[in-house]
């Protein structure tokens, strides 16, 4: 008897489409009528707008909203964003220090003195059910990292005691209230020491934490650790002189290693690294060992694949750097590539690239045995990336944030700032194409390949940008901002004594 | 609703703790199973307590194969006497079904199949293999563009071009 997948019932066919994160949710929709109406149910409709949006769930019983009323705020959300809705300002106090780290609802204020409190304050979210709200602690450590994780009101330190900063230790705290967090009681990482490293970064998704330290050598290593089955990976890597090097989640199976070298090693120079892990999940995917895949050889290689201007390739570029951005769900990859020439600041430049990044993942898996390779440009287009060059522009683009199908980017245009979120998400661009739906439409043709958050589709995106005035009278070369996923936070910093004179946030 | 048929008690010699059960595949097909194998399913155990009530044992017949049957209780006796969370009735049910690499193994074979083992999983109420078949079917299509996911699932495309050119009559809600 041949069975269809079209005969299983709603109800089976439910329990399969469960299983699908949103990308798949939305391409499985467009396949046929019948597919497209089984992703109409309202909780497969919520978990594709929330992964749209870049978020995740909040903390379990913390929620007093029913699965519709979040789906009406996330479109609200979704709405505010595509037309520029601000809040009215919200006053943060002013404090000497800086913001070491923040997520979408809470800010955390460092002093430089390490013996001044640390002020925590949480930003008002219908949509995340928080209230404007601040507190302090005392310090007793010194911080060596630190990550937070809003979905499990966490915050993870790696900290030294003050007194002695030759060993580290995990310390884990609510990020609501400051106190310890219920993990801390049971997953025995909490007061864990291990030897202090130079520099650490950390970054957690559900029950993995990711920690790469440095040495000052030449010679840095990482860690992924699963704190529910205690199963730890451990590698070890060299890495260019000079360098520095970030590293975060790509998805459950996959970490991002970011080197940004300048000059010291032309091989290794501002290239993004993906390497596969196994064990800390149950399932296994491609090779570990030494699989570690040079994804981005940046500069050299777009100028071989003539993705960049030939007027631009002439230039000699002499150093290079990179950064990028990705969301919680490794959906789109945004990198800003900066190139810099000496002596000739009106030769820079910098070139934006976005990448979904199942393309990478899905490259890795097809390749498994592959030790090394160089990706050039060419191989991910012209389905999957967008390039958006702007010449003469280094600095020129301020800060970015991607998450979910949406991307935020700050500008500076002339003496003012300039906000711009297009949005990917083919709905929504269907309905604006269809009612006039807020945005101005970017026609396929000016995108060079269109991305929908690693989407194969014919449809262009939806750009709205806007001027934020109330900023202009406040850039200076002290002045910074953190732009995330329910806002931007504006600081202007006194340079005199580190005080941050005026700061405030604008929401979504 | 599955027919019920009586049976010969001597055709059923089950008792004390590993009764047997007799299942009645739709290809006619007599399969003799301990019940405690069986108990995984909700189905099959509400048949039970069925019989129990009416002091009657009976065959139970069911709308599949012998062959997928036979892989259901392949599976049923793997896990005979393990806790599973997603089996127990009384438990929350978890957000997403654990991947079982035993699991992965048996379901490891062609799309009709596991249709086949799906819908059967389902009819007996066994929650645990549903969401094991249900997860290998998602694996399948993950990160497949629209166009891949049609091919491996078999489905056409079924718009119309107009609903093809227009994206907002396809893409509402």
């Amino acid at each position: 008897m041949h069975v269809h997948i079209l005969l299983l019932s709603d109800e089976i066919l439910l329990i399969v489409l469960e299983n699908l994160d949103y990308k798949a949710l939305l391409a499985c929709q467009a396949t046929c009528h019948r597919l497209g109406i089984a992703t109409k149910s309202l909780a497969l409709q919520y978990k594709i707008e929330l992964g749209a949006c870049g978020m995740l769930d909040g903390r379990p019983g913390l929620q007093t909203t029913n699965l519709s009323q979040r789906l009406g705020y996330l479109k609200e959300y979704s709405s505010a964003w595509r037309q520029l809705k601000w809040t009215t300002n919200i006053q943060l106090p002013h404090l000497v220090g800086k913001v070491p780290s923040n997520s979408n609802v809470s800010l955390m204020f460092c002093p430089p003195n390490a013996l001044l409190p640390r002020v925590f304050q949480t930003l008002p979210s219908k949509l995340r059910g928080t209230h404007e709200a601040h507190y302090s602690l005392a310090p007793q450590q010194y911080d060596l990292s630190i990550k937070v994780d809003p979905s499990q009101d966490l915050a993870i330190y790696l900290e030294s005691p003050l007194q002695e900063q030759r060993t580290s230790c995990y310390r884990l705290q609510s990020l609501s209230t400051g106190e310890r967090h219920p993990l801390a009681f049971s997953q025995g990482i909490d007061g864990l020491s291990i030897p202090a490293m130079y520099r650490a970064v950390l970054d957690v998704r559900g029950d993995l934490l990711l920690e790469q330290c440095h040495t000052i050598l030449n010679e840095r290593f990482y860690i992924v650790w699963n704190w529910m089955t205690g199963h730890m990976e451990f590698k070890k890597q060299t890495k260019p002189r000079n360098s520095r090097a970030g590293c975060r989640f790509l998805d459950d199976e996959h970490i991002i290693l970011e080197v940004d070298a300048y000059g010291d090693d032309v091989d290794s120079s501002a290239c993004l690294r993906v390497l596969p892990f196994r064990g800390c999940t149950d399932r296994t995917v491609g090779t570990v060992a030494d699989a570690t895949t040079y994804l981005f050889m940046l500069h050299p290689s777009m100028k071989r694949t003539g993705t960049v201007p030939e007027s631009e390739a002439a230039m000699g570029p002499i150093a290079s750097s990179a950064h990028f951005y990705g969301d919680h769900d490794g959906c789109l990859l945004s990198t800003c590539i900066s190139v810099a020439t000496l002596n000739d600041s009106t030769r820079d430049s910098e070139a934006i690239l976005d990448v979904p990044s199942h393309t990478i993942t899905s490259y890795m898996r097809h390749h498994p045995t592959t030790k090394q390779s160089v990706v050039l440009w060419d191989l991910w287009g012209p389905r999957g990336t967008r390039i958006t060059w702007n010449p003469l522009s280094r600095n020129h683009v301020m800060g970015s944030y991607v998450c979910g199908m949406k991307r935020t980017m700050l500008k500076r245009i002339g003496n003012g700032l300039s906000l711009t979120v297009t949005d990917y998400h083919p709905r929504r661009v269907a309905r604006a194409l269809s009612r006039g739906d807020g945005g101005a439409i970017v026609p396929e043709s000016d995108l060079k390949g269109s991305v929908c958050g690693g989407l194969s589709t014919t449809l262009p995106c939806l750009v709205s940008e806007k001027l934020i005035p109330d900023v202009l009278d406040q850039l200076s070369p002290s002045f910074t901002f953190r732009i995330g996923e329910d806002g931007i936070v504006f600081m202007a910093l006194d340079v005199q004594d580190r005080t941050i004179s005026r700061a405030w946030a604008q929401t979504i | 609703m599955p027919t019920i048929v009586s049976v010969d008690d001597s055709t059923v010699p089950g008792e004390g703790s590993s009764r047997l059960l007799l299942l009645v595949s739709s290809d006619n097909k007599h399969i003799v199973v301990e019940e405690d194998i069986m108990s995984r399913s909700r189905f099959i155990s509400k048949q039970v307590e069925g019989f129990e009530a009416t002091s009657q044992r009976h065959a139970i017949l069911l709308p599949f194969s012998s062959f997928v049957l036979n892989k259901v209780i392949e599976y049923c006796s793997h896990y005979r006497g393990y806790y599973l969370l997603e089996d127990d009735p009384d438990a929350a049910p978890p957000g997403r079904s654990p991947v079982r690499e035993w699991d992965q193994e048996f379901l490891d074979v062609d799309r009709n199949m596991l249709l086949r083992i799906i819908k059967a999983a389902h009819y007996l109420e066994i929650k645990s293999l549903v969401g094991s078949c249900a997860r290998a079917i998602a694996d399948m299509i993950r990160g497949k563009t629209t166009e891949e996911m049609r091919e491996i699932l078999g489905v056409e495309n079924d718009f119309t071009p107009e609903e093809e050119h227009s994206p907002s009559s396809k893409c509402t809600g």
